[in-house]
């Protein structure tokens, strides 16, 4: 199975699984007037009108496991949500609707732009400020079940050039 | 003279592939296949994962119908935890079902058969399209796109987002419905019945405009649906496989579908067929799908889809062989899910607060099935103590439909050899499409479709036609 541009020079991707209507209709009439699309600066979080807040959590759970509160950010309840390293090309439907964002859009642009960042970096980062559970912690559980939480971005040329992604040595000893 | 035909790609179905007629000397039809061409991999690439992710996950492996293989999904996972979700959840999965039904059969009936439905027989090919359709009939097909939008919409209210839905999660829903979001399905589904009565009765003028160009595919072979104490359900119940002449060969719940079905990989293909193990006559083909629902339902629970039921019986008989009859099946079936839609919405228990029972049971393997719009659908997950994938098996509409769908590809090849090689195409496409075949959903293990139809004399090919 080859990507599509390998076969054909593309001109312009719009990415998201699907792209919401929105940003189909607004690619359209852009092109329409000559011009080029907006290719969105923002991550899902910047669509989510959940709260973010400090909290006491000091684990990480599983929201099958827990009865969420439904106007706060899921990060700060303890719950991986891959929100804030997604790019938004949805308007954040699903953290909405009670479940966490699993990141199908493709990662957020700094991610992509920025050598050392990463999906497990920048979650790491935000869920440490806003919980008790250590950075290292939140690393350490998104590369242990690596093959779920790089579910949509494993076929990235992108990641697999970036020298913080060894997907290969997380999933090496068989399970995740 | 013998030869090869290849149509390549079929067109106007969810997929690619190409369709290869062999023919010999004597000019009879020897063999006749339709060749997946698409490869998905699912079944591969979920392993390791978190059983958790497969309702979101596998609703990627088609946009046609992601709402069928994220309620599979759900219903697999479910019993993977052991969890039995609570009435309110069941009733908003049933009322997703609903909105996933109306949208994907009314594209298909309108958009994809519709040009060979309603643009008149002969009519050249570059007329056989939706935008002359759009130009012949504009109010049908505005209705028609209309009704598809309502059902998406409802899909959308419930499944949290249009394309693929993400609430179905293990133990129930991880969203309920509001008030307000009932308040507006409720006008969607009303709007729905009205139009489903338009379908209705825009297909039987169809019918009675060219019945000869219809009544044209008989294709004799098992049928295979769901019911649920014997009533048409495409969210839950046992499922119900009859034989050509009507009689049950077997009625057996989803867990066992091992034991009756055999998959085998075919040459040149990357779809598995699936064949059935009828008790008393060995291993035979058959069908899924609406018209395959309809001959083995008992009764339709909804009154208006009830008396249609009635009708299309007395009209194609029961059971019904024909293959073309499915477009009319589909009729009814959307306004079996228009009315349910409103039934559903009708009780209270709709917007019940407890949607989802908490997981607490070790994970073990779970398997379950939904009738996708084009039939039969099996997910199976078996999963280690964590609860990641090890290995998964998906059993699609159109793995069961290949071995169907292939009789009448040659029924329709025998029948038009004489014509020019568009003419072949435009019978062969037609057979094809009468089963609605998704091939994107029929490849998760391997597999795809383009049309390319190919002759071949004796191995060797001699006419070639593609597009």
């Amino acid at each position: 199975v080859r990507p599509v541009n390998s076969e054909v020079e593309v001109d312009l991707y719009l990415p998201g699984c699907p792209p919401h209507p929105y940003y189909i209709a607004q690619a359209l009439s852009a092109v329409v007037r000559g011009g080029v699309p907006e290719f969105g600066a923002h991550n899902v979080c910047f669509r989510c009108n959940r709260r973010m807040h400090q909290s006491e959590v000091g684990e990480i759970r599983s929201p099958r496991s827990l009865t969420p509160a439904d106007d706060v950010c899921w990060l700060s309840q303890g719950v991986l949500c891959m929100g804030s390293a997604t790019l938004d090309r949805c308007l954040a439907p699903c953290p909405q609707r009670g479940v966490p964002c699993t990141g199908c859009a493709g990662p957020s642009e700094h991610i992509v732009l920025e050598p050392n960042r990463d999906i497990r970096t920048e979650i790491a980062d935000r869920m440490s400020r806003m919980t008790r559970i250590s950075r290292e912690a939140v690393v350490a559980e998104i590369e242990r079940r690596a093959r779920t939480y790089y579910a949509y971005a494993l076929a990235s040329p992108v990641f697999r050039q970036k020298p913080t992604f060894l997907f290969r040595r997380w999933t090496a000893n068989g399970g995740n | 003279m013998a030869r090869v035909i290849e149509a390549n790609p079929v067109t106007r179905i969810e997929g690619h592939a190409k369709v290869r007629i062999e023919i010999d000397d004597g000019g009879k039809v020897v063999d006749a296949t339709l060749q997946v061409l698409e490869f998905r991999g699912f079944e591969k690439f979920v392993q390791g994962m978190q059983v958790e992710l497969m309702p979101t996950l596998t609703t990627r492996i088609c946009g046609t119908c992601p709402h069928a293989h994220h309620l599979a999904a759900a219903k697999a996972v479910d019993r993977v935890f052991s969890a039995v979700p609570p009435r309110s959840a069941v009733l908003l999965r049933e009322l997703l079902n609903c909105g996933s039904v109306i949208h994907s059969h009314a594209i298909h009936f309108f958009a994809l058969a519709g040009p060979d439905l309603i643009v008149p027989r002969g009519a050249p090919a570059s007329e056989r399209n939706v935008l002359s359709l759009l130009r012949a009939e504009p109010e049908l097909v505005h209705k028609a796109l209309r009704l598809r939008s309502l059902g998406q919409r409802i899909a959308e209210l419930v499944g949290g987002r249009g394309t693929h839905p993400v609430t179905c999660v293990a133990g129930g829903m991880a969203a309920g419905l509001d008030a307000e979001g009932r308040e507006q399905a409720r006008r969607l589904a009303a709007e729905a019945v009205t139009l489903a009565q338009f379908a209705l009765k825009a297909g039987s003028a169809v019918f009675e405009r060219q019945p000869e160009a219809l009544v044209t595919l008989p294709t004799a072979c098992h049928d295979m649906g769901t019911v649920r104490d014997g009533a048409l359900d495409l969210y839950d119940g046992t499922l119900r496989v009859c034989r050509s002449d009507g009689s049950v060969a077997k009625e057996f719940v989803a867990e066992a579908y091992a034991d009756l079905m055999v998959e085998q990989a075919l040459p040149r293909s990357y779809a598995k067929q699936v064949a059935f193990r009828d008790p008393a006559q060995g291993i035979v083909s058959y069908r899924v799908g609406p018209l395959a629902r309809l001959n083995v339902v008992d009764r339709i629970e909804t009154p208006i889809a009830a008396d249609e039921l009635g009708r299309f019986r007395e009209r194609w008989g029961r059971p019904c062989a024909d293959a073309v009859a499915g477009h009319f099946a589909r009729l009814v079936e959307i306004a079996h899910h228009a009315e349910k839609a409103v039934a559903l919405l009708a009780d209270d228990a709709i917007v019940g607060p407890n949607v989802r029972t908490p997981i607490t049971a070790t994970p073990r393997r779970g398997i379950a099935h939904v009738e996708a719009p084009r039939g039969v659908l099996i997910h199976d997950y078996d999963v280690d103590e964590n609860g990641l994938v090890r290995s998964a098996n998906f059993v699609v509409a159109t793995q069961h439909n290949l071995s169907a769908i292939n009789s009448s590809i040659r029924r329709a090849a025998e029948s038009s050899l004489d014509a020019n090689d568009e003419q072949v195409l435009s019978a062969v496409e037609f057979a094809i499409r009468c089963y609605d075949p998704c091939l994107s959903c029929s490849t998760p293990q391997v597999g795809a479709m383009p049309l390319d139809v190919t002759i071949a004399r004796a191995g060797r090919v001699v006419r070639q036609v593609r597009r």
